[in-house]
């Protein structure tokens, strides 16, 4: 009885998965899609063409998203890791204190702690800028990092790095070509996180940014209001597609030998 | 190769050098969360007491007032059963259908890397993006309706129910566990590819029936990353914006919708009272997953 039920819950689940996806596919293509019909009247390209004008807003939103994901990404990487590194592999005074708040940014909602920010960030004049949304973005981020590496760490041999030592290499050297191959997995995932959650921030954006910095989530939002569904759904796939980019090289590390979600096992 | 097994000591190094790298290591993380988290965390509940009024010459003293408003609010009070039902019930569901689908795919046979590479394809997916697909999909004119109109199980748009920015949150909640379940389920398959599997193979060989195994060995294996999965879903639902912004309904919002409606109110008098509900917010969250650790810990011991 088990083995046969397994089969149609699979299938039910990935139609759950995949169905909304066809949906904004086919609403991106359609020119018309009247209610009672099954697909689209007919289909064109109108929305990709409008999408790809490169003073408009989508293109304009995508160098801005990207230019702030792959800031928030590298930094929010490399001071996690650094924290995540020292969590696993040294004891050091108020570490419960450290680690409570390193973890507290994942209960306490970004609305939250935006709003108590936005004050200081006016007085400081970092408001409508990109600065002022990339420090933002690594509140959410960080914790992600720090959890991740802490996982990666604690099963890090030092021995190698020390034998590396020893045989003469420089503290650079060893972080080069011994320390960072050995984690690379964790970095990538934590890389993969910190790019994600920041591209997709947009309460944080909104707040922060001042309606100034429009990052694509915001374009999107102003598209939904529009209720222009075929560049809606034009939007939603080139929304997709990064993050989709850099699942295909991170993938083998989320479920694999050595999986770095199980850092994400341990608040 | 004779290095491995020479004693080597980097490790005794003077115990000031050692306490002054740990601070390097961790102090960019200090700054970053002590100042920018914490400041602005600190800085919210102290605009919730009526302090730093962003209205000028307002020489208002430490209050609770903000607190009050937002208790007296019908809005408030039942925003936040909708949002305590919506977030239990996406983390409830997401744990148990994620569960059920993780050991499924860790025992299939074939097609095992397909499944997981689909599950996987979820995850990065922003959840506003998420909100859009489920709004094109399940609305009255979306593509299930269309499909169950064709069908001749449904008439029309207005035949098709109301499930998303309805009363009962049934669309954000659709939004929430089509993100959630491959999260857990990731999550849950990540811990089943360790060690556990050498044990379960032991417990087999010695004549443990699959129920048996499941019960003392794969379930409290996966346990603790079930427990984090659960607190991580269960703040993220709670807190979450985009999701309930897109796909709620007007009245009543979930807190975190009615906090920016607070917020953003042409009437600054308002400010206070956002601040204060995200306080409560923040405060509610805590509180819940406090419990939610001390029990399930005696939980986690008794196995």
């Amino acid at each position: 009885m088990r083995i046969n039920l397994r089969i149609p819950i699979l299938i039910l689940f990935f139609l759950y998965l995949f169905v909304p996806f066809v949906s904004i596919a086919l609403w991106s293509f359609a020119t018309g899609w009247r209610f009672p019909d099954l697909l689209p009247s007919g289909y064109s390209l109108r929305a990709y063409e409008i999408a790809a004008d490169p003073s408009g807003d989508i293109v304009q939103g995508v160098i801005t998203s990207t230019v702030i994901a792959l800031i928030v990404g590298v930094v929010a990487t490399l001071i996690g890791s650094s924290a995540g590194r020292a969590i696993a592999m040294h004891s050091f005074r108020l570490k419960r204190a450290f680690q409570f708040l390193v973890l507290a940014p994942l209960i306490v909602p970004s609305l939250a702690v935006t709003m108590g920010i936005q004050i200081l960030f006016i007085r400081y004049g970092l408001v409508d800028t990109i600065l002022g949304v990339c420090l933002a973005h690594l509140i959410p981020t960080v914790p992600y990092v720090v959890m991740i590496m802490t996982g990666t760490f604690a099963n890090f041999d030092r021995s190698y790095e020390e034998q590396g030592q020893v045989l003469g290499a420089s503290r650079f050297t060893v972080l080069r070509k011994v320390t960072i191959p050995m984690v690379i997995p964790g970095l990538s995932v934590s890389f993969l996180f910190a790019f994600v959650i920041s591209w997709s921030e947009y309460i944080l954006t909104l707040l922060v940014g001042g309606g100034s910095i429009k990052t694509l989530p915001l374009v999107l939002f102003a598209f939904l209001r529009g209720s222009d569904l075929p560049l809606t759904g034009a939007a939603s796939i080139v929304f997709m597609i990064p993050p989709l980019i850099l699942l295909r090289f991170t993938s083998k590390y989320l479920v694999g030998r050595s999986s770095s979600m199980t850092g994400l096992g341990s608040v | 190769m004779g290095v491995t097994s020479q004693k080597v000591t980097p490790m005794t190094h003077p115990k000031k050098v050692r306490r002054r790298r740990v601070l390097w290591l961790i102090l960019p993380t200090l700054l970053v969360l002590g100042i920018l988290f914490l400041g602005g965390f600190i800085f919210g509940i102290l605009q919730s007491l009526g302090l730093f009024s962003v209205i000028a010459n307002d020489n208002s003293a430490l209050s609770l007032d903000a607190y009050r408003a937002a208790f007296v609010s019908d809005k408030v009070r039942s925003g936040l059963v909708l949002t305590f039902r919506i977030a239990f019930l996406a983390t409830s569901l997401s744990t148990v259908i994620a569960l059920v689908l993780a050991i499924s795919i860790s025992r299939a046979k074939r097609f095992q890397k397909l499944t997981i590479a689909l599950t996987q394809f979820n995850i990065p997916i922003p959840h506003v993006v998420a909100a859009t697909a489920i709004l094109l999909t399940f609305s009255q004119s979306g593509v299930i309706s269309r499909l169950s109109n064709e069908i001749g199980l449904t008439d029309g748009t207005s035949d098709f129910p109301i499930i998303t920015n309805d009363p009962a949150g049934f669309g954000v909640l659709l939004s929430f566990l089509w993100k959630e379940i491959p999260f857990m389920c990731i999550l849950i398959l990540g811990a089943l590819r360790g060690p556990v599997t050498a044990l379960d193979e032991v417990a087999r060989t010695l004549g443990a029936s699959y129920f048996y195994r499941l019960r003392k060995v794969i379930i409290p294996y996966i346990f603790p990353s079930i427990l984090s999965g659960t607190i991580i879903v269960f703040a993220f639902t709670f807190g979450s914006f985009e999701v309930p912004y897109i796909l709620g309904q007007p009245y009543p919002p979930m807190l975190s919708v009615a906090t920016y409606e607070f917020y953003t109110n042409r009437d600054l008098i308002n400010r206070p009272v956002a601040m204060a509900l995200a306080t409560l917010t923040s405060l509610s969250i805590a509180i819940l997953v406090l419990i939610y650790m001390r029990l399930t810990r005696r939980e986690g011991r008794v196995k």
